[in-house]
This record gives C-alpha cells, structure tokens and sequence, in this order.
C-alpha cells in the first residue's frame, strides 16, 4: 500500500514540479513584487514599499480607461462568443458530412495564432483595407470606415475578430454538451405535444447550465487577460480608446519600468478571474444542492 | 568621456593611409540625447533625421514644389486631391511617428529648442503656448486633409509605407535612412523621390529637422579591455569609418566633406545640421504625446485638452 502511494507521487512529481515553478511561483513572486519597487534589472535593487503601489492606482486615469474597455470587452465578447456559439452547435448537432465540414471550418481559427489573426484582421480593417473595399463597391458606404481609427468602433473591431477566432471553441464546448443530453428526454417532450422552442427551453437550457457556466467563465477569465489580439491591431490607442488591463500591464513594465506597480496590476487581474471562478463554484454547488 | 579616453590610452600603431586620428564634434542635438545630468553614458555611432519623402513624379505631374510652410503645405494637398492623390501617409497607429510630428511641430512652435527637454524633466507645465501651438498645426493640417482619413489606424511600416509606394500619396512622413532600402524595393521602377524638411509654421523661420541617434556604443563600467574597446570607437569616429557608414547610407554623427553618392542619402547628411533633438527620457510623457497626438488625428482631443493630459501625467510621476 505504501509502495504503491509512493509511486503514485512519483507520476505526479514532474506534473508537480512544472506546475510549482511555472505557476505558483510566478504567481507568489509577482504578490511579492507588487509591494515592492523594482525597475526590472539589477535583482539587488528591489525595495519593499509595502502599499505604496497600490496607492498608484486611483489617480491612474488610464489605468481606469483599461477597465473600462476590458470590462466592454469581456461582456461583448461573452455575449457573441456564447450567442454565436451556441447557435452554431445547435444548427451543426446532427452527424453529416456537411456539419463535420462545417464544424472543422468554424473551428480552424481557433488553432491560428493570435498574432496572425490580430495581422490579418489589422490589413482587413485598415482604412483603404478589403473591408472598405467591398462595402464602397456595393454602394453600402460613400466613405470609408475606420474600424481601428474611430473612438467607438476600434473596440468593437477588437471584439469582432476575438469571436471570429474563438467562436469555433465556444461552439465545441456546447457541442459536447449538446452530445451528452439523452435522446430519449427530446422524444419524451415530443410525444407529451412540446415544439421545438419548448424542447429548448425546457430539456436543452437546463442541461446545458452546467456547460454553459464553464464557457461563460473561461471566456470571463480569457477576456480579463486579453493582450495579444490588441496589442497586435491598435497598441491600445488610438489615445487609449482600446487599452486594456493587460496592454497598459505591459507598458508600465516593459516602458516605464515599473515592475512594482505593473505587478499590482497583474494582481488585480488574478483577483478579478478568481472572484469569476469563485462565483462559478458557488453556482454548481448551488446547482449540485 | 571620449577626450578623456583619448589622455589615457596608448595610441595604436599609426596607419599611414588613414589620416590622423581625431575626436569629431558630434552633432549637439546627437550628443543631448545621450547625456543625462551633464554625465554623456553613450556616444553616437549614426544617427538619423527625420524629413517628408516625396515621390518626385506625382509632383512633376501635378505641377507642384517643395512647401515651405504648413500653408503652403494645405495648397498642395488640395492641388493633390484634384490630381487623386492624398497628401503625407503617416502611420499615426504605431505610436512613435505621431510623436515625432508633435515633436518636428514643436520644433518650429519653440524657438529656443529647450523647452521639451524642461517639460521632460518637470520643470515646466506643458500648458504654454509653444506646446498648444504644435498641437494646433497638426489639427490645422488634419482638418485640412493634408493627412489621409483614418491615419490613427495606420501603421507605419505596412499600412503607411504602402500607401507612399503604391503612389496613392505623394509624401511620407516621418522618413529617415532605415526605410531608404524598403522604397527602393517596393516602388515600381521609374519612381524618383527625395525629401524636404517638414514645413515650417511661418515663412520668417528657418527650416529645422528632428533627429536622434540611431546606434550608439558604450562601454561596460567592469569591462576587461576597456581601453581597447574606447580606441575602436576613435577609429569608427574618423572620416574613413565616416565614409563606410556613408555607404551603407548611415549618417555620420558629426559634420563631414564626403559627398554621398545617392542624391537623397546627401540631402539626409546636409539636413542633419539643421536636426533638433526628439528624445523624451520620461517614458510616460512621451506615451502620452504619441496617445494624445492619436487623440488629435481622431477629432476626440483638442490642443487644450492635449497638454493638460501631459500634464496631468506629469502629476502622477515621482521625480
């Protein structure tokens, strides 16, 4: 018995191990780093300041700017991601050539690189880009527009290549889900007279809850952390109008050099996706009880 | 700290064919950039100015020269326009560029050349008429279409670039050696261009340029061979290491009689002299100029709003 616990501890160390110094570690050591100032190159300079970074962040007007767009992204792109989605494993939950097809198409995107998407759909997007193009041919626009240029519309342009790439993900989530409710329940409502929108408000809708919690909260935590994407299409501008908690993140690190302060920021972000996971916990138990 | 190293090291043995070896006077504006609290870290290998390219055929055929000024400047644009043509692509989205049209306006706007370096140190509001007056002439030459619509969405090397390559406008701004090699490559064959320094405000002034320094050197404080290290860089300081750079079309950091053999590549060389330095030690502030220049080409920012940003930014740095 005790042999074959300690073998057990032994599958799990390398697991064990990787997660330790990539995750825990990382994670404590920024805490640490956020009550301290750091520039970010000579080790021996780091001096604990305690709170005084998070004393920084009321009169960062930028910093409030970032959470405001990373809250409009998040709900956005949940919103669409989970409509679109949703939508999609619906109409593709049959077994032809045709939804396999389809299937592997819509979920293409999601294995591209998020630097190649955010490239691709910056070209897409630019002002005299292929957008344009085919809007002013069909006579829908005299003028082009600016999807990356304008205040309002930069975000949302963001918010629109997210869901392009990451429908396909959300769509095989809810597929899964789909797969695993019984037949027999649909035919059961069948035979007692429900239509089709009755099946799916009474059989698919409750079954799918707990799949659909999970899906909201990692498409939460996944907008919460978003970087790469805008980075990639505006930098965070113009004039802000995009910065996210991620993208303002990496200039007080990487520019002003701020480590300290940068890493008060990746707390607050870890702080914001854990009261997420927290409230997604709280809902199943609920659900379980 | 070049003279310095000069009195301590034993010169290296005398090579006849080159002449004899001296500390250049580097450009002051070179110089600046690399000195912080009178102590000079760093000396300059090459440095770059930036200037409007202009595709010397699309003016030929609309019958237009050179602008002096920014009004100057709007009349062409509007000449261009008739022709089907924009004026300057400028790739406003990456940052750096919008804020070095701030800094070439501020130039003009700021006679004395030394109120940018006070700001960046917070020793002066950026609520003075010199610093709005910048922002105002870029709102004047936008609202004017000197810039093409939706410029904040631009990006330089690819978005803007293009738009001067596939000759949909006439000018490109800012413009220095390192995409001399890009043009080249991707303008059909046939095109000519050359550049001008950025018009100036009024005709009373002179022209003037913004520059930096392109590659520097340094020297570790626990380097092994420092002495060696320092007579190299005398040596990449003289007119025959002046005319290698020239011709891989670098611009020397001091003035030098060597004539380029590429038309723009002198005219880059003779601009030089006029260049005034662009460098911003404080990262936050120079954030904020790219942002708030980007704030400016969307309409959202006017030039009152412009500065009291920079200086709300400067609140917030501890000095």
């Amino acid at each position: 018995m005790r042999t074959h616990r300690f073998a057990g501890y032994l599958f799990i160390l390398p697991a064990l191990l990787f997660f330790l110094a990539f995750l825990v570690y990382p994670l404590l050591h920024t805490v640490y780093l956020s009550l301290t100032e750091w520039a970010g190159f000579d080790l021996k300079k780091i001096a604990f300041v305690g709170f005084d970074n998070f004393k920084l962040i009321p009169p960062d007007w930028i910093f409030w700017k970032a959470m405001r767009n990373t809250f409009y992204f998040v709900v956005g792109t949940t919103v669409f991601l989970n409509l679109f989605g949703l939508g999609l494993a619906l109409f593709l939950n049959n077994s032809t050539r045709f939804t396999h097809v389809v299937r592997t198409l819509v979920f293409i995107p999601v294995l591209l690189s998020p630097v190649i998407v955010g490239v691709m759909w910056s070209r897409i997007f630019d002002p005299f880009g292929v957008l344009n193009q085919i809007l002013e041919k069909l006579g829908l626009i005299q003028t082009p527009i600016f999807w990356l240029g304008a205040k309002n519309m930069a975000l949302v342009s963001i918010i629109g290549a997210t869901v392009w790439q990451w429908v396909g993900y959300d769509m095989v989530l809810y597929l899964t889900g789909l797969q695993q409710i019984p037949e027999e329940l649909y035919e059961a409502a069948m035979i007692d007279g429900a239509n089709r929108w009755q099946m799916f408000r009474r059989v698919t809708v409750p079954l799918l809850k707990g799949v659909a919690t999970m899906v909201i909260l990692l498409n939460f935590i996944g907008g919460v952390r978003i970087f790469d994407l805008v980075y990639v299409m505006t930098k965070g501008g113009p004039n802000h109008n995009t910065e996210v908690l991620a993208t303002h993140l990496y200039e007080v690190a990487f520019w002003f050099n701020k480590m300290g302060y940068a890493s008060v920021i990746a707390v607050i972000i870890l702080a914001i996706s854990l009261v997420f996971a927290y409230l997604r916990s709280r809902l199943m138990s609920e659900e379980k009880a | 700290m070049v003279a310095e190293a000069a009195a301590r090291i034993n010169r290296p043995p005398r090579d006849a064919s080159r002449p004899k070896l001296d500390i250049p006077k580097y450009f002051p504006s070179a110089l600046a950039d690399l000195t912080f609290e009178g102590n000079t870290y760093s000396i300059p290998l090459d440095v770059n100015n930036l200037t409007v390219f202009y595709n010397k055929n699309i003016f030929k055929k609309v019958g237009q020269k050179i602008p002096e000024t920014v009004d100057d400047l709007i009349s062409l644009c509007k000449a261009l326009k008739a022709g089907g043509y924009m004026g300057i692509a400028h790739g406003a989205k990456d940052g750096w560029p919008a804020g070095d049209l701030y800094f070439q306006m501020l130039a003009y706007s700021d006679g004395s050349h030394t109120m940018l370096r006070k700001a960046d140190f917070g020793k002066l509001t950026w609520n003075r008429p010199e610093f709005i007056e910048a922002a105002l002439q870029i709102l004047k030459m936008n609202a004017n279409g000197v810039f093409p619509p939706g410029t904040a969405a631009v990006d330089y090397f690819t978005g803007a670039s293009q738009l001067f390559t596939q000759q949909k406008t006439a000018m490109f701004y800012p413009a220095g050696s390192w995409i001399v090699g890009g043009f080249d490559t991707n303008f059909p064959e046939g095109v000519e261009y050359g550049l001008f320094p950025f018009p100036k405000i009024s005709k009373v002034q002179d022209s003037a340029s913004t520059g930096g320094v392109a590659t520097n050197w340094g020297v570790l404080k626990k380097a092994k061979n420092q002495d060696l290290v320092l007579a190299f860089y005398r040596i990449a300081a003289d007119m025959k290491s002046a005319q290698i750079l020239i011709d891989h079309s670098m611009i020397p950091p001091y003035a030098v009689n060597i004539q380029a053999k590429r038309e723009i590549l002198a005219d880059m060389i003779k601009t030089q002299a006029i260049a005034q330095t662009r460098f911003v030690f404080t990262p936050e502030l120079h954030s904020q100029v790219m942002s708030g220049v980007q704030g400016l080409f969307t309409g959202e920012v006017s030039a009152a709003q412009f500065v009291a940003a920079l200086d709300r930014v400067e609140k917030t740095i501890k000095r």
